[in-house]
């Protein structure tokens, strides 16, 4: 019965999702799924999805990120500085997931050694990054660094690869988030890491694994964003961060963690978000309402969330 | 499970509201006067976006009156509009997608921000692609090198400076890339007696022309005996303003010159060099409670610009024919989008780039004349503005035209007697 209710929650999502695709089809003349348009949400749901599956680990056991704009920024800034330098793609992408695993090691060391809040820490990574890749940018003679002569075309434009890389993320992180301690560990933890303590989960340990897999995603993520726009400046992410809380918490995403939270939240929050989004586009609306109508779903969603939550306890 | 389902929904529900309550709305021009159009002529709908940094700047305003109360009314068009922050390229390429996805068939861009990224969506989805206000340049031809620090981006997307659909741009300051502009403008201060002069402007990479529009202003000046006020980096004019930061480095740069007694704002003279100077009592004015001694030349215009070309303040100011830029796009794409595309067609004489006119006024009577013949917000009648639609229809096949370039390119660089003469 128990499965059945859990298999009927996951169900409800997917139903949403295709909800938002037939309303917004419809009511475009199915200009939603055109050629161009289907590339462009892949384009655009790629970053997006594999950021937000390796942030399930963070939102999992309660912790919350707001950085990953500025370190999307700053892992793109030393992937095109590393694949200008070398012309080598694969050592950008290294170098990327290395930048942004650095900066989630320190955000939850300095989180784990002085009981900061996680939000806390993410701050100032996020003041920290953007500043290096502002100071960066700035100092070059068009504020932006191009990527030069380096074929990435892969990134760019090899749909097939992009959905390849979301359904290799889904499916591999998919299995440690449900099947593995560290994945139990770490939603044992949202739920009450007392308890958890207790019932032999190193929680300190358990983090850090947790955020050093957001690192790898949102690494990667930078280098899909790096290539859509062939270069990097300040403004490289910006909003980032917060397209992901709202596509998690589209996708279900209880954002005070626990065994309750699903990694499908990621994908299916994404999905919608960027069909959603789409699809307002494409219908005509204000780019400005456009952004208005984020907000709302998201608050909207944030108090919904918050009130299911027998604790009604926010991020850690 | 029961919230779950309510969260759901209400995401949709939501979306699905707000779409009837704003989605009616939209943000494009409204087309209910096409009707007379499309029962006269045979030209086919057109859907025409437009990406500028604001719609509330002088530059904005003028364009979006110009679509709205004239072009669209006058053609089968429509227009949707989407805003891109200064120097936000990764905004910019969301507007272009946003405005494919919206289904444009062509895009004006108002600056040459990643044109390669922009080119790639627009050729992939086959919408024309043109710049409003700067310059096509074949970067691949300069040195091989272009894709480090060009627009054009990858040696792929530099290929796409010769797609059907990229329409090119235009000389905003002249082919000579605003010498004879300077020119115009050192002698306009050399006439009001000024002696020592000083010059700010964007940065180079991204006003390339305001190098060149220096280099006459300095021949000018020098040649007249006029005092220059450097910039202490390169020993020459201009002085460098940041994009965020025009108003304070302009107040650095005239701190060092006390007695500078004219100073070229060349960086959005009238929005935000001209503030800046008065905020520090520097500036020349009469209703200037301050001891002011710095009088003013703008590459710009605003509402203000009239108070100050009276008081004395305003030596010589000016800015882009927003309605030629517009004008000469629109009829390439609006014939373009209609199966008359100018680039494929060997007899037009297609160029990448028109010469569009810099209107300035230095009395009275020629800001009377700017504002009959080169605005249209100010003048509200279109049959004295720069470019009327019976001129572009000269020149568009749709409506039987020459579908010659020339022509076109004609048309769009006329100066302000020019324009005035064939009203």
């Amino acid at each position: 019965m128990k499965k059945i209710k859990e298999y009927q929650s996951e169900l409800v999502k997917w139903i949403g999702l295709v909800l938002v695709t037939l309303v917004f089809g419809f009511w475009s003349d199915w200009n939603l799924l055109s050629a161009y348009n289907l590339n462009s949400m892949i384009e655009t749901v790629t970053p997006l999805a594999i950021a937000c599956i390796g942030m399930a680990f963070v939102f999992a056991h309660g912790g919350m990120d707001i950085s990953s704009g500025a370190v999307v920024a700053l892992a793109a800034l030393l992937a095109v500085v590393i694949m200008n330098g070398t012309g080598s793609v694969v050592l950008g992408v290294l170098f990327a997931m290395g930048a942004s695993m650095l900066c989630y090691f320190v955000n939850v060391i300095v989180t784990n050694k002085f009981g900061l809040m996680s939000t806390i820490t993410s701050l100032a990574i996020m003041f920290s990054a953007r500043g290096i890749v502002t100071y960066i940018c700035q100092n070059t003679p068009n504020e932006s660094i191009s990527i030069a002569n380096v074929d990435v075309t892969m990134f760019k434009k090899n749909h097939i690869f992009m959905i390849v890389m979301v359904a290799t993320a889904m499916i591999v992180l998919g299995i440690i988030f449900n099947y593995t301690r560290l994945g139990k560990g770490a939603r044992a933890i949202g739920d009450n890491h007392i308890s958890a303590g207790q019932n032999g989960v190193n929680i300190d340990k358990t983090k850090v694994i947790c955020y050093l897999i957001a690192g790898i995603c949102v690494g990667l993520a930078a280098v899909f964003k790096l290539c859509s726009t062939g270069m990097v400046q300040s403004s490289t992410g910006n909003g980032f961060e917060m397209d992901i809380l709202v596509c998690l918490v589209l996708g279900g995403m209880s954002l005070s963690g626990g065994m309750g939270t699903k990694i499908s939240s990621a994908l299916v929050g994404s999905l919608t978000y960027v069909i959603l989004m789409k699809g307002l586009t494409i219908i005509g609306m204000n780019p400005n309402v456009v952004i208005l109508v984020k907000a709302i779903v998201f608050i909207i969603i944030i108090y919904i969330t918050t009130q299911r939550s027998n604790l009604k306890t926010l991020p850690r | 499970m029961k919230k779950q389902i309510i969260t759901t929904m209400l995401a949709s529900s939501l979306a699905i509201g707000l779409l009837a309550g704003c989605g009616s709305s939209t943000y494009s021009s409204t087309s209910e006067s096409n009707a007379q159009a499309e029962s006269t002529d045979t030209a086919e709908e057109v859907k025409i976006g437009v990406i500028l940094y604001n719609y509330t700047d002088i530059q904005g305003k003028e364009i979006k009156n110009y679509c709205d109360n004239y072009l669209a009314k006058e053609f089968p068009v429509t227009f949707e509009y989407q805003t891109a922050a200064s120097g936000d390229n990764e905004a910019h390429l969301q507007a272009v997608d946003s405005l494919i996805s919206t289904g444009c068939d062509a895009i004006m861009s108002g600056y040459d921000t990643v044109i390669g990224e922009s080119m790639e969506k627009c050729d992939s989805a086959g919408v024309y692609y043109g710049i409003l206000f700067g310059e096509a340049k074949d970067e691949a031809d300069q040195d091989g090198l272009y894709n480090e620090y060009g627009n054009w981006g990858t040696t792929d997307q530099s290929n796409l400076y010769y797609s059907d659909y990229f329409l090119g741009g235009s000389y905003q300051f002249g082919e000579d890339h605003g010498v004879a502009l300077g020119e115009k403008y050192g002698q306009a201060v050399v006439d009001a007696g000024m002696t020592k002069v000083g010059a700010i402007s964007f940065p180079s990479y991204a006003f390339s022309d305001g190098l060149s529009i220096c280099e006459g202003f300095t021949n000018v000046l020098t040649a007249n005996g006029v005092e220059i006020c450097v910039n202490e980096d390169t020993n020459a004019l201009p002085a460098e303003a940041g994009f965020m930061s025009v108003g304070d480095d302009t107040k650095t740069y005239i701190a060092k010159y006390e007695d500078m007694d004219c100073l070229f704002g060349m960086s959005s003279g009238m929005d935000m060099v001209l503030p800046a100077v008065n905020e520090v009592g520097r500036l020349w004015s009469e209703s200037n409670s301050g001891e002011g001694t710095l009088k003013m030349a703008t590459l710009g215009y605003n509402e203000s610009s009239d108070k100050y070309l009276e008081d004395g303040t305003l030596i010589i100011g000016g800015t882009n024919n927003y309605v030629e830029s517009v004008a000469y796009l629109f009829t390439m794409m609006f014939d373009a989008a209609n199966g008359n595309n100018m680039k494929t067609d060997e007899t037009s004489g297609f160029e990448y780039n028109a010469t569009i006119g810099y209107p300035t006024f230095t009395n009275a009577d020629e800001l009377n004349d700017f504002k009959t013949y080169v605005l249209t917000t100010t003048a509200d009648d279109f049959s004295t503005c720069s470019v009327t639609v019976d001129e572009m229809k000269s020149v568009m096949k749709a409506y039987g035209g020459t579908g010659s370039w020339s022509d076109l390119n004609g048309l769009v660089s006329r100066d302000v007697e020019a324009v005035k003469g064939a009203r």
